[in-house]
């Protein structure tokens, strides 16, 4: 995670730490990120994260960045992603998203967009599927023309 | 003269036929055109890892086959389009196992609309038409409304 120009706001094992105490039950993953998200800004404000295997001390946020400046990072990513549940296309979710996460949609949406074509040159019709996040398998179709 | 009646007059085959596409899509919104009658479905539908949202019209004529026309807004140059400008997505010739049959319902059509765009939209940007097409000629369809 970054920002604050590159600087980093926290390590990912921080995260990790943070999602073992507050991550309590299985709910769909969108909505489950924005609540984490938003919790665990709240819980950085107040306090370092303990480390879960009680090894060492409470785990440290990287040189430079204070728990408010963290907190502040974590709670603008919460937001950006509640946002996007309320978007009516995928589009749209991406549009609201792309504030967080920058060039990497991008990336994300030409590696989705260069496995369904080449799942169309298989005739891969589970792999079609999955991408089209549709629950039939593909048919295999010869698209025709007039 | 009373008209015959068409098989969307079966209101229990035509729940049957659309049930999963309103369980995955919700909004699906349906009329009953005249002259000549046909079932119309309109909905919005964004192209996979293009993030371009079109308004899809799929007719159904008032006949015992179920042979759908789809059209779609946007650019409309592609190999595999009919003369009326609707979206050629399979050989009609082509066995059940190739081409979308009325069985698998709405939801399944949908699908192959949206591939049917991905592939439009693959070939606009000079990366070919994925998966198979078949070479062109009859049966054709005359220029209709649009």
């Amino acid at each position: 995670m970054k920002n604050d120009g590159e600087r980093k706001v926290m390590c990912s094992f921080n995260l990790e730490a943070l999602a073992l105490e507050l991550v309590t039950e299985t709910v769909p993953i969108a909505p489950a990120l924005a609540e984490f998200l938003l919790a665990s800004a709240k819980e950085i404000a107040v306090s370092l994260t303990d480390d879960p295997a009680r090894v060492s001390g409470p785990i440290k946020l990287p040189d430079g960045i204070t728990q408010a400046i963290a907190s502040r990072r974590l709670e603008e990513l919460g937001r950006i992603v509640a946002a996007s549940l309320g978007a009516d296309s995928e589009a749209e979710a991406r549009r609201i998203l792309s504030a967080a996460f920058g060039p990497q949609l991008d990336d994300i949406r030409e590696e989705e967009r260069g496995r369904l074509h080449d799942a169309l040159d298989r005739r891969d019709g589970v792999a079609v599927a999955t991408l089209l996040g549709s629950p039939r398998p593909h048919k295999s179709r010869r698209s025709f023309g007039a | 003269m009373r008209e015959s009646r068409a098989w969307f007059d079966d209101l229990a085959s035509l729940y049957a036929f659309e049930r999963d596409a309103r369980r995955e899509l919700g909004a699906l919104r349906r009329s009953d055109a005249s002259r000549p009658r046909r079932l119309v479905y309109e909905l919005a539908l964004d192209i996979p890892a293009y993030d371009h949202r079109r308004h899809v019209r799929i007719e159904f004529p008032a006949t015992r086959a179920i042979f759908p026309s789809v059209f779609v807004d946007g650019p409309d140059d592609s190999p595999h389009r009919y003369e009326d400008g609707s979206l050629c997505m399979y050989h009609p010739a082509d066995p059940p196992e190739r081409r979308w049959t009325p069985n698998e319902g709405l939801a399944a059509l949908i699908d192959c609309i949206r591939t049917h765009l991905f592939q439009e939209a693959e070939a606009r940007a000079g990366r070919g038409w994925p998966g198979d097409e078949a070479p062109h000629g009859p049966p054709r369809r005359r220029r209709g409304r649009r």
